[in-house]
């Protein structure tokens, strides 16, 4: 089986702020993996340590204690970043470069020359849709149009991790409905994508696994899925045919049975209770079910709850 | 893998060149120097010393001065924005070594300050000629010199910046500056304190700071006294291992640093 992409293994970063000050903890005990080919979401509050955790992936800041891997590698060499694309909450570019000029910087320095690039950067550029600002300051540019010149930094050389840091703040509609898109096929073509993000839609709608964290420690690794099945309220079924006998006899197996507005029962079994079981007495019954559906917490309330 | 790594330091000096090179600052001490070589043709007039004397003592002081500005508010102002305004992001997150990101940074500014060199030269060598001066081999490697020398204050400046905020760095690299321009005193203060606890720190501060008064002959220029080739070539060997000391140690310091 391949290593994972990123790996966490008990690590724990302190930082003093001041010289005179006492160092506090920003990370603690902190030890996850994150799968090749997965889509990972990585959540939790303002100070939980998830920008601190993307430095040290990225081999910006060095665990106090603990081990950090990237592709096998540690994040310090050089090495571990080959096939590693970052994007930064805020865009940072040099001003007096263009919208070309950067992604011929950009591109040179993971390939180490810029002459092959070409087809390569006007690829990208028609992804993000920035090809009508070739010649453009990155300076002139609005906060949204960098977020884009941000995406199409990360595409180039076609990069097999990317760690993204809130990838869509500062994006309109039209922004984040690309990006989300550019991130659905990359996940489609298996690459492996860490991102953090305090727009929970996003992480729900895009993410197969999640990494929450909390106050520096991990508080859920797994997938997706599963954190959203702690969160299921009631499964509720809606049928018709339902005689006042077999509303008696579900009510007294703890099923709730109501009258909807079709003159049909819904019959919401709460969490935990046994679905098979009325699944089958319906079946017995012959009465069909119209749908099923699921009522559940939200991924925010989950995770507040987690936490 | 040594060709990609070289490559990766030229891409940081491009960029650092281009950086430096629309800069305002650039241009704002460009227009300062060729201010004062046309002030210097007035002064030469009113003084007692002949004209051409005044004239190279001048331009070369004017060139030295505009290097050292050059040199530090340029080179520390460099690193210390990179680090303010993480635009190293852009660079580091890359296959790209901390000590790569420091040699290119040294590497085009060094470039710029060459160039910068060049156009302050021959705006010089112009006056000169017009005054009636001649062209000697000895004022040419006398500009080198000088180049030298911001070389190393250049590299003093991005040491300074990778321990300290910007502003300190620029107080610390002037203070490095006018330092190795007094260290010669220093040798004679040991003389002097012989015999006492004392002479062993001069000895220390003696040997760590850089002579920068090796790098400058403007006197020999003004006065005429021929220097052998040899000082040139080993003032240039000096200047070179200093700028390669702190380089190194630059790297280091840089290497250690949570960004």
């Amino acid at each position: 089986m391949a290593s994972p992409s990123i790996e966490f293994s008990h690590v724990y970063k302190e930082y003093r702020r001041h010289f005179w000050e006492r160092k506090v903890p920003a990370v603690v005990d902190c030890s996850f993996a994150v799968e090749r080919g997965t889509i990972t979401g990585f959540v939790g509050p303002n100070g939980a340590g998830k920008t601190t955790s993307i430095k040290m992936l990225l081999g910006l800041v060095r665990p106090t204690s603990g081990t950090v891997l990237v592709n096998g590698n540690d994040p310090r060499i050089p090495r571990s970043r080959t096939a590693l694309s970052f994007l930064s909450e805020r865009p940072y570019f040099y001003d007096h470069l263009t919208v070309w000029e950067t992604l011929c910087f950009s591109y040179g320095l993971t390939a180490g020359h810029v002459k092959s690039g070409e087809p390569d950067i006007r690829r990208v550029l028609e992804l993000v849709e920035l090809s009508a600002s070739l010649s453009t300051k990155v300076k002139d540019l609005s906060k949204g149009m960098q977020q884009r010149l941000s995406m199409a930094q990360a595409l180039l050389c076609d990069p097999d991790l990317f760690v993204l840091d809130e990838p869509m703040s500062g994006l309109d509609p039209l922004g984040r409905r690309l990006f989300r898109h550019i991130l659905l096929t990359l996940g489609k073509e298996g690459k492996t994508i860490f991102f953090s993000s305090h727009i929970l839609d996003d992480v729900e709608s895009l993410c197969s696994h999640v990494v929450v964290v909390s106050a520096g420690r991990l508080a859920y690794q797994g997938p997706l899925a599963d954190l959203l099945a702690e969160g299921v309220r009631v499964v509720e079924c809606e049928v018709a045919g339902l005689s006042e006998a077999d509303r008696d006899l579900l009510t007294a197996k703890g099923y709730t049975v109501t009258r909807n507005a079709n003159a049909g029962d819904v019959i919401s079994i709460p969490a935990g209770k046994d679905a098979v079981e009325c699944q089958r007495y319906l079946c017995e019954k012959g009465i069909f079910c119209e749908s099923v559906s699921k009522r559940s917490a939200s991924l925010e309330d989950i995770i507040y709850k987690r936490q | 893998m040594k060709g990609l790594r070289m490559r990766a330091i030229f891409q940081i000096a491009v960029n650092t060149f281009k950086e430096t090179i629309r800069n305002n600052v650039l241009y704002i001490v460009l227009f300062f120097v060729v201010a004062l070589i046309v002030l210097s043709v007035f002064v030469a007039d009113w003084s007692v010393f002949a004209r051409i004397q005044v004239m190279q003592d001048f331009g070369l002081a004017t060139m030295s001065l505009a290097g050292l500005l050059l040199a530090v508010f340029i080179g520390v102002g460099m690193l210390g924005r990179e680090v303010s305004q993480k635009t190293l992001y852009q660079v580091i997150t890359k296959p790209i070594s901390r000590a790569q990101f420091v040699c290119g940074k040294y590497a085009g500014l060094l470039t710029t300050l060459l160039l910068t060199y060049a156009a302050m030269s021959t705006m010089f060598l112009c006056t000169l000629v017009y005054l009636g001066g001649t062209i000697k081999l000895s004022l040419l490697c006398a500009v080198l010199l000088i180049w030298a020398e911001m070389s190393v204050v250049i590299s003093a400046s991005i040491f300074f910046s990778t321990l300290t905020s910007p502003m300190l760095a620029s107080f610390f690299s002037l203070a490095f500056y006018v330092a190795g321009h007094l260290n010669d005193l220093l040798s004679i203060k040991l003389v002097a304190a012989r015999g006492s606890l004392y002479p062993r720190l001069l000895t220390a501060i003696y040997y760590v700071l850089p002579n920068l008064e090796h790098f400058n002959v403007r006197d020999n220029i003004v006065y005429g006294i021929v220097l052998p080739p040899a000082y040139y070539v080993l003032a240039l060997v000096y200047g070179i291992l200093y700028s390669a000391l702190f380089l190194a140690l630059s790297c280091v310091l840089f290497d250690a640093k949570d960004l």
